[in-house]
C-alpha cells in the first residue's frame, strides 16, 4: 500500500492550482476543525459556517503558503482568527442591543447522558476565551503546548498558564453552577461516577 | 491548597505526559515533600482527563456537500482566472528604476486592496516621483563626489608626503559619506514633506550607515506627521534590514500606526524580511474591531505568509 500524502504536499499542490488536493485535506480536517468550534461556540450551525469558512480563506489565500511549519497548527492558526472574528461580531451584536445574545446551548447540545458532563461543558462554556483554547487544542485536539503557542501567537510558558489556569477556574465554574442546581460537589478526584 | 504556581510547568507537563525522565523524577520528588499539593494534582489530571473524554460532535453531512460546490465553483473560475492573471502580466509597465519595495513582494495584493483607489493612487505617484527624484538626486550626488574627488587630488598633488593614494581616496569617501549622512539628517528637520521624503531616499544610497541614521529613520517612522513620509521611511529601513535595531522597530512600529497605509506597507515589509516577530503585532491588529476590510484581508494574508 502507498505512504499516504503528506499535508504539506497536498497544501502545495493547492498552491499550485490542483484544487482536488483541498478536497483530501477538506477530509481530513473538516471533523477536528467542526469540534474546534464546537467546543467554542456550542453551535452546530456557527460551527459548520466556520468550517466552511476556514476553508473557503485557504482557497483564497493558498499562494501565501509557504510550507514551513506544520500544516494542522497553520491550519488551526487560521481557525483561530475566524472564531476571533466570529467572537468579535457576537461581542458587538451583545453592545449593540445592550443585551446579551442567547445562547442556545441546551436546544444544541449533544446528548445530556450524563449531569456531570453536561456540568463540564457549561463550565467549559463560562471559562474566558484564552484559556477555552489552550484546554480545547492541548487536551481535545491534542496539540503540544509548543504548537499552541504558534496557533496562539503567544509563548509557550503563556500556554502553560493559560492550561493550569483554566483547570483551576473550570473547577471554581463547576462547583458554583453545582451549588446553583442544589447539586452536592463531588470533589473530581472522588468522584467515582465516571 | 491550590498548587503553587511556581511549578506551572511541572504540572502541566505532567498532565500532558511530556515531563524528561529528570523532569518526572523532580515532580515525584516534590510530591513526596508535600511541596506540590499530589491532590490537587490528581483532581486537574481528572479534570484534564474528562475533557478529553467529552465526545466529538459529527458535522451534518450538509458541510461536506456545501465545500464541495465551494470548490467546484473555484475549479471552473480558475481557468478564466489564470488567463487574466497573464494578461496583467503582460500588460504591466516596466517598472521605474527607484521602484524598490514591489520586486520583492512575495503575493499580490488582495482584490479589496485595489478598491483603496484614491489612497493607492496617492502611493503610486509618491513612488513615481521617487523614480525621478532618485534619478536626478544620483546624478547630484555623482557631482559632489566628483567635485570631492578632484579636490581630494589636488590638494593631494600640492602635498605628497602627507600619506598614500589610497588613504587620501579612502579618506576623501569617507568624508563624502558623513557629507551624505549629515544632509539627509538636517533634511529630516525641514517643514516640507517633500524634503523629508528626499531624505529618506537619500539615506538608501548610504551603504553602512551610521547609528545615527538609522536612529533618524526610526524617529520618522514612528513620528513623521505625513504618511508618505513613513511609508518611505518603513521601504528605507527595510532597505537596511541587516542593522540589527530595524527589524525590532519595525515590528515595534505594527502596533503603533494609525494608518491603514503604513500598516500595509509595513506588512509588505515584514514579508520581504520575513520576520516571524511581527505575527503576534499583527494578530493584536487583527484583534482590534476598527479596521477596514481591505485592510484586515491584507494582515490576514500577511500573516499566513509568515507562520
Amino acid at each position: 500500500m502507498s505512504e499516504p500524502t503528506s499535508d504539506k504536499a497536498l497544501m502545495m499542490q493547492v498552491k499550485n492550482g490542483e484544487l482536488d488536493a483541498l478536497g483530501v485535506l477538506f477530509d481530513r480536517y473538516n471533523q477536528r476543525l467542526f469540534g474546534f468550534f464546537y467546543r467554542l461556540t456550542s453551535r452546530r450551525d456557527i460551527s459548520a459556517d466556520l468550517v466552511q469558512d476556514v476553508f473557503e480563506r485557504i482557497l483564497r489565500y493558498r499562494t501565501s503558503y509557504t510550507g514551513n511549519g506544520d500544516f494542522a497548527t497553520w491550519l488551526f492558526q487560521i481557525a483561530r482568527n475566524r472564531h476571533a472574528d466570529h467572537y468579535r461580531q457576537i461581542e458587538k451584536e451583545k453592545v449593540d442591543a445592550h443585551t446579551a445574545v442567547p445562547k442556545p446551548v441546551l436546544a444544541d447540545q449533544l446528548l445530556p447522558d450524563s449531569d456531570d458532563r453536561m456540568l463540564l461543558e457549561q463550565a467549559l462554556d463560562r471559562l474566558d476565551p484564552d484559556k477555552k483554547q489552550a484546554l480545547v487544542l492541548s487536551r481535545i485536539e491534542g496539540f503540544l503546548y509548543r504548537e499552541i503557542a504558534e496557533i496562539m501567537s503567544c509563548t509557550e510558558s503563556a500556554v502553560k498558564v493559560r492550561v493550569f489556569r483554566g483547570l483551576q477556574e473550570l473547577r471554581q465554574i463547576m462547583s458554583g453552577l453545582e451549588r446553583q442546581q442544589g447539586r452536592k460537589h463531588i470533589h473530581p478526584y472522588n468522584n467515582t461516577k465516571k | 491548597m491550590m498548587p503553587n504556581e511556581k511549578h506551572i510547568d511541572l504540572i502541566t507537563g505532567y498532565l500532558q505526559g511530556t515531563l524528561s525522565d529528570a523532569q518526572r523524577q523532580k515532580f515525584d520528588r516534590l510530591v513526596r515533600s508535600g511541596e506540590i499539593d499530589s491532590t490537587e494534582v490528581r483532581a486537574m489530571e481528572m479534570q484534564f482527563k474528562q475533557l478529553g473524554d467529552l465526545p466529538s460532535p459529527e458535522p451534518d453531512p450538509a458541510m461536506h456537500e456545501r465545500f464541495q460546490s465551494m470548490l467546484q465553483r473555484e475549479k471552473e473560475a480558475l481557468p478564466g482566472r489564470i488567463a487574466k492573471q497573464q494578461q496583467e502580466k503582460d500588460a504591466q509597465p516596466v517598472q521605474p528604476a527607484g521602484h524598490k519595495r514591489d520586486k520583492n513582494m512575495s503575493q499580490p495584493a488582495p482584490p479589496g486592496l485595489q478598491q483603496e483607489g484614491e489612497k493607492q493612487g496617492l502611493k503610486q505617484q509618491q513612488r513615481e516621483k521617487k523614480g525621478h527624484t532618485t534619478r536626478i538626486r544620483h546624478l547630484q550626488t555623482a557631482a559632489a563626489i566628483a567635485a570631492v574627488f578632484l579636490a581630494g587630488l589636488l590638494l593631494g598633488s600640492l602635498y605628497p608626503g602627507r600619506g598614500t593614494h589610497e588613504q587620501q581616496i579612502q579618506q576623501i569617501a569617507s568624508e563624502v559619506h558623513d557629507l551624505r549622512e549629515m544632509m539627509m539628517i538636517s533634511l529630516l528637520d525641514e517643514t516640507s514633506a517633500a524634503e523629508r521624503l528626499r531624505a529618506v531616499n537619500i539615506s538608501m544610497d548610504i551603504p553602512s550607515p551610521q547609528d545615527r541614521v538609522i536612529q533618524a529613520l526610526i524617529e520618522t517612522l514612528h513620528f513623521d506627521p505625513s504618511v508618505n513620509v513613513r511609508v518611505a521611511a518603513v521601504d528605507a529601513l527595510v532597505h537596511h534590514g541587516s542593522h540589527p535595531t530595524v527589524r525590532k522597530e519595525l515590528v515595534r512600529a505594527i502596533s503603533r500606526q494609525p494608518s491603514p497605509i503604513v500598516q500595509v506597507a509595513l506588512a509588505d515589509a515584514m514579508i520581504t524580511l520575513q520576520e516571524p516577530r511581527a505575527a503576534r503585532e499583527f494578530q493584536k491588529l487583527l484583534e482590534q474591531e476598527e479596521m477596514e476590510e481591505p485592510v484586515r484581508d491584507k494582515i490576514e494574508h500577511t500573516l499566513l505568509a509568515l507562520l
